[in-house]
């Protein structure tokens, strides 16, 4: 068991790598010049002395492998340079931004996480039924609907009809209701198809025949089922943690939530590179940290290897 | 033979089909369909109701919606199956020589699809934009640069399997060069799995167009475009809330079309139903 | 009045107009045993998943499986859930798959003898240590706390048979118990078939499509092939006097490997006396 946990550990950090070096290696051979861009932002005229000074300043003229290998260390030291626009550090304006959409998509995760579970349970135990139709419909048309129209919609009927929530900002409980709720129904469709798939598949194993045989109760071998299938899709019901940070972008976007994805749409517009390189980093390794937690969790709960060869 | 037989006989994945052809003949013939030009400003005439002369009304700046929706077919529809088109060419290519070569291009073609599926592709995307800088081209730049991977693999993989089944093996004592095998035998069956995912990747990929262009990355104003409509309508919301209606409609009705056509093809090729992998993308 | 009572029972797919099993019929009496032969796809195996009503849904079943004078086919759920288990039990052929994998077998075993009978898990426990001992298994204790991967197939299989012989129902299907097994484990198997019928007097319905295992358990035999039934009788009669062309191929491509099983089975009985 320790060994499999050493092994997966050892070949995240390859991948790892090879992300810090793409982010890096994608930021820096776009086709303007971070120089200019920076003179620009600042309302400062691109003369050609004024770039080759900014160059540098950023340090934008030593060869390729050197800025990247100076870039991992301050990196990993959690400097990641200075945002052109607000030449406030990187990681302050992220720290300020992320405890917001954490916010947002750990609620979100839990209100997913509980709708999927029960609507998936239920449609796959009373698979045929009026009810799995109607559930399998809005699942078909949710999983079409464009997220930022789910948003509008919402926002006009609960916020300007009904005036029942704000429409943006972030100040109290109410404000973030439409926004989770949003975020939320983007992903529930798939992952009650996940569930219910998952279950219906497992009804045709033989374990499953065997309670049948030995007289259990419904409930009982649906419990069975659950567990099997739980597992069985635990990887993916993992990653939903990290793909709900990263779909809070078009959430935050329609409601003016002040979070990382919001953030880095700004860093876009301004061409704002270590905001943006910071960005991609930073959910890189989330993804493939979680993506690593969550085998070893599947380990963990799976007896056949959590007992080991 | 079969599989066009099951196909032909499920009827919503026939109408599924006659309506996405129909969309896109639309969108190709929208300069000769539509009734007034869609970036016409005709401020008079701002939000209209809908009318004989203009069917959707007209939007805050006095274009008819339902020619904007039109031309919005191309960028965001025929764009989209472009996209996807680019992104089969180069998997496909990659992964058949990947899966063909084995050896040294095999391994680093492989090293590099590893790295770029790890990265997340909502989070590729807003890199390459990120990058490139907004803009339509950049987006699809993207959207290709975020799918390969994932269709290199599979394709090496398929054909990899299909490698080593008899029938290839027996074409290569009969004296069938390399490509010819590739094209009379591989291609037919490593293409079923592909096409299916491919139906359900452009739904993905008119959704992230659409997305991008919402938040102001993809099209500039003032072409139209359905994601950009929404944006736009937005401004308005509190006003006029019946402009957010057309565009998401549109955008809806499609992306339903594809995934529909993507589960009927998917059974149409395995009728046993045989979903041994739940995906979530 | 027989125990269980099978009349033209005919199993059909809907989807495809294909029909599996056609007008089967035979009588179990208590304390008798049933060997039913037939190579794969014979349709041994829908026979059984029929009588307890346990058919793919997309199956067609008619015909009279009456049990106790009651039709089983008519039953409610609720009804056929409480019979099986308690009163027809049947022990599957792959018992690698059978057990939960994420649950241990002392657990599996517990749930279901509570859920059958009127039990408490305590007792239940005990009952289950028990009857593996009985089934010659050394540290119940140990083999309770172990999971289905963690234990073999011969074993996996005595725990089934331990499950059933703890249950007591009254007749007890074992759907080829042997098949998945290596030889030795295989001599073994049928070894506790032969102890459980001396101990319980349970009818038992013996599937196989090995004709030296049946020949040791059953007194009657039914020939499947291609889902119709092709000869039943006496298993001395049928043995003497086959009346199909089938049963006769069978028999004599059987007779050479059966001499050996017999000679082993001579040499384990007189070392047991």
């Amino acid at each position: 068991m320790k060994r499999y946990i050493l092994q997966r550990f050892l070949a995240i950090v390859p991948i790892l790598i090879g992300i810090s070096f793409f982010a890096f290696f994608l930021i820096n051979i776009g086709p303007s010049d971070p120089a200019e861009v920076a003179l620009r932002v600042n309302e400062t005229v691109a003369t050609p002395e004024a770039i080759a000074t900014m160059r540098r300043e950023l340090g934008l003229d030593k060869p390729f492998f050197i800025r990247y290998g100076t870039w991992l260390l301050n990196s990993l030291q959690g400097d990641f340079g200075n945002s052109y626009i607000t030449k406030q550090p990187v990681l302050n304006e992220m720290s300020k931004a992320f405890p917001a959409t954490l916010a947002l998509a750990s609620l979100s995760l839990l209100i997913t996480m509980g709708v999927s579970i029960f609507f998936g349970v239920w449609c796959a135990v009373h698979e045929g039924s009026v009810g799995d139709k109607i559930v399998r419909g809005f699942i078909f048309i949710g999983t079409a609907m464009p997220s930022f129209w789910v948003g509008l919609l919402l926002m006009w009927l609960f916020a300007v009809k009904f005036d029942l929530f704000p429409t943006s900002g972030m100040d109290g409980f109410h404000s973030i209701i439409l926004p989770v709720v949003t975020l939320s129904l983007t992903y529930i469709s798939t992952y009650i198809r996940l569930i219910r798939n998952t279950m219906i598949q497992n009804r045709q194993e033989n374990y499953v025949l065997y309670t049948k045989v030995r007289g259990l109760k419904e409930k009982t071998i649906t419990r069975h089922i659950f567990k099997n299938s739980l597992q069985a899709s635990l990887t993916a019901l993992g990653m939903s943690i990290p793909k709900l940070i990263a779909g809070t972008v078009i959430v935050e976007n329609i409601f003016a939530w002040p979070g990382i994805g919001r953030l880095c749409v700004t860093a876009i517009f301004n061409r704002d590179f270590p905001i943006i390189e910071a960005y991609i980093v930073m959910m890189a390794v989330l993804f493939v940290v979680c993506n690593l937690i969550m085998d070893i969790v599947c380990a963990l709960l799976d007896p056949r290897i959590r007992q080991g060869e | 033979m079969n599989f066009w037989k099951r196909l032909k006989s499920d009827r919503l994945a026939v109408l599924c089909m006659i309506l996405l052809l129909g969309v896109v003949l639309l969108g190709i013939f929208a300069p000769l369909i539509a009734p007034h030009d869609p970036l016409e400003p005709n401020i008079k005439f701002k939000f209209a109701d809908n009318s004989l002369e203009y069917p959707l009304g007209t939007d805050q700046l006095g274009r008819c919606v339902l020619s904007r929706l039109l031309y919005g077919i191309k960028t965001t529809v025929v764009l989209s199956l472009l996209t996807m088109g680019a992104t089969l060419f180069i998997g496909t290519f990659l992964g058949i020589i990947a899966g063909f070569s084995r050896g040294k291009v095999d391994e680093a073609i492989m090293r590099l699809c590893d790295v770029l599926l790890s990265f997340p592709s909502e989070v590729m995307i807003l890199a390459i934009v990120g990058m490139l800088g907004p803009g339509l081209t950049n987006v699809v730049i993207a959207n290709i640069a975020a799918k390969w991977a994932w269709y290199t693999r599979m394709i090496r993989s398929l054909v990899m399997e299909y490698r080593d089944k008899n029938y290839i093996r027996f074409a290569k004592v009969a004296g069938c060069s390399s490509s010819h095998i590739m094209r009379k035998h591989l291609l037919p069956g490593v293409l079923g799995d592909v096409i299916v995912l491919a139906t359900l990747d452009t739904g993905w990929v008119i959704l992230t167009i659409s997305s991008l262009s919402f938040l102001g990355l993809g099209v500039q104003a003032p072409t139209p475009e359905w994601g950009m409509m929404l944006s736009e309508a937005k401004n308005i919301m509190t006003t006029h809330p019946a402009q957010m209606l057309p565009p998401g409609i549109a955008i809806m009705v499609v992306v339903a079309a594809f995934n529909f056509l993507g589960d009927s093809i998917r059974d149409a090729l395995d009728p046993k139903g045989d979903q041994t992998k739940a995906v979530v993308k | 009045m027989s125990l269980l009572n099978i009349r033209n029972l005919t199993v059909c797919d809907r989807r495809t107009d294909e029909i599996l099993i056609k007008d089967i019929h035979f009588e179990i009496d208590s304390n008798t045993c049933l060997g039913i032969v037939g190579e794969s796809g014979s349709g041994k195996s829908v026979t059984c998943k029929a009588i307890l009503g346990l058919a793919n849904p997309w199956l067609e079943v008619t015909g009279q499986v009456l049990f106790e004078g009651s039709n089983l086919l008519n039953a409610e759920q609720e009804t056929l859930r409480q019979i099986r288990g308690k009163r027809i039990c049947m022990i599957l052929q792959d018992a690698m798959t059978a057990f939960d994998p994420l649950y241990t077998i002392g657990y599996q075993m517990v749930e279901t003898l509570c859920e059958n009978g009127q039990y408490n898990k305590t007792d239940a426990k005990i009952i289950a240590i028990e009857t593996l001992q009985k089934m010659y298994i050394h540290e119940p204790r140990l083999v309770l706390k172990k999971y289905a991967h963690q234990l073999s197939g011969g074993m996996l299989q005595r725990c089934m048979i331990a499950l059933a012989m703890a249950l007591k129902p009254d007749i007890l299907i074992a759907d080829e118990p042997t098949t998945a097994l290596d030889a030795i484990n295989q001599r073994e198997v049928i070894e506790e078939f032969q102890r459980l019928r001396q101990i319980t007097g349970m009818a038992m319905i013996f599937i196989s499509h090995d004709l030296g295992v049946v020949q040791h358990l059953a007194e009657k035999i039914l020939v499947m092939k291609d889902g119709e039934q092709v000869e039943y009788g006496p298993i001395e009669q049928v043995f003497e006097k086959p009346q199909h062309v089938y049963t006769r191929y069978l028999l004599d491509t059987r007779k050479a490997l059966t001499k050996s099983f017999h000679e082993a089975m001579k040499v384990r009985r007189s070392k047991e006396c």
